[in-house]
């Protein structure tokens, strides 16, 4: 993407730009609490940050989003001054989501349980709110924790899409805690449940991996 | 759903790479150095934080 020229214009006439190993500069990384890899940070020149962007964006995504942190537009704060008068709960998940890439999770947290109390219960930003919240558990290992948060989103979203990311993610983080047994049973409920789901390769590949040999038939 | 295809492809590949592998664009060496030159030219930094594994 960044091989892009417009993006190469955009970086050398808009900005200064460098970077940061995160795993080579761990006091960097932790003072600007880097969560996920790759985050782009925008900082004034004392260092203090505008805003961030984190995962992976297509071309368009990063130069729009750019543009607009310069004007000061869809910025952590300026999402914080709208919320000040009136929030969507579109709005809070975003300042939730934003707070999530700076690693305040405690923020965050507060801003999804905001956009849920202004949904219905089965909405899907919701479910989406939920699902950060699961995150954020798995993110800080905390896995018994999020297991159950994954648990209760496949009770409320049972048959559909969440129910089959529940269920993947019981088996990768059962997997984390060495519950081989509990692990290898999410994946057979998966393929069970969703034989065409879009992990079901993978949940075929751990299955078979943990399933413990046939004894050799004589 | 972003986040949840971020964290399968964290997972499944634990291949994370940087954003701006390959950049041709002009790169500060430090941070340091990048916020010298911002307050030298009035533009702002935009720090890439990014994992080689």
């Amino acid at each position: 993407m960044l091989y892009d020229p417009q993006v190469v214009e955009f970086l050398t006439k808009e900005f200064v730009f460098t970077k940061v190993d995160v795993n080579a500069d761990t006091a960097l990384a932790r003072k600007y609490s880097v969560l996920v890899t790759p985050t782009m940070i925008m900082m004034n020149a004392d260092g203090s940050e505008v805003d961030r962007m984190g995962y992976y964006v297509d071309k368009d995504i990063f130069l729009t989003t750019f543009s607009d942190f310069k004007k000061g537009i869809g910025t952590l704060a300026s999402m914080e001054k709208k919320a000040s008068t009136s929030v969507s709960p579109q709005l809070a998940y975003d300042i939730g989501e934003r707070y999530e890439l700076r690693n305040d999770a405690e923020s965050a947290r507060k801003w999804y349980h905001r956009s849920i109390s202004l949904l219905k219960p089965d909405d899907s930003l919701a479910a989406e709110c939920r699902v950060a919240m699961a995150d954020i558990e798995y993110r800080r290992r905390n896995y018994p924790v999020a297991i159950a948060a994954w648990d209760s989103i496949a009770v409320s979203f049972s048959g559909g899409y969440f129910e089959e990311m529940a269920i993947y993610f019981r088996g990768y983080m059962y997997k984390k805690l060495g519950d081989t047994a509990r692990s290898l049973g999410q994946w057979e409920q998966y393929l069970l449940k969703f034989p065409e789901g879009s992990m079901a390769g993978y949940a075929r590949e751990q299955k078979d991996l943990l399933k413990p040999p046939e004894p050799n038939k004589k | 759903m972003r986040r949840v295809f971020s964290s399968l492809i964290v997972m499944i590949s634990a291949l994370a790479c940087s954003l701006s592998a390959g950049i041709k664009a002009p790169i500060e060496p430090s941070l340091e150095a990048a916020l010298a030159k911002s307050r030298a030219t009035g533009r702002p930094v935009i720090a890439d934080f990014h994992a080689l594994y």
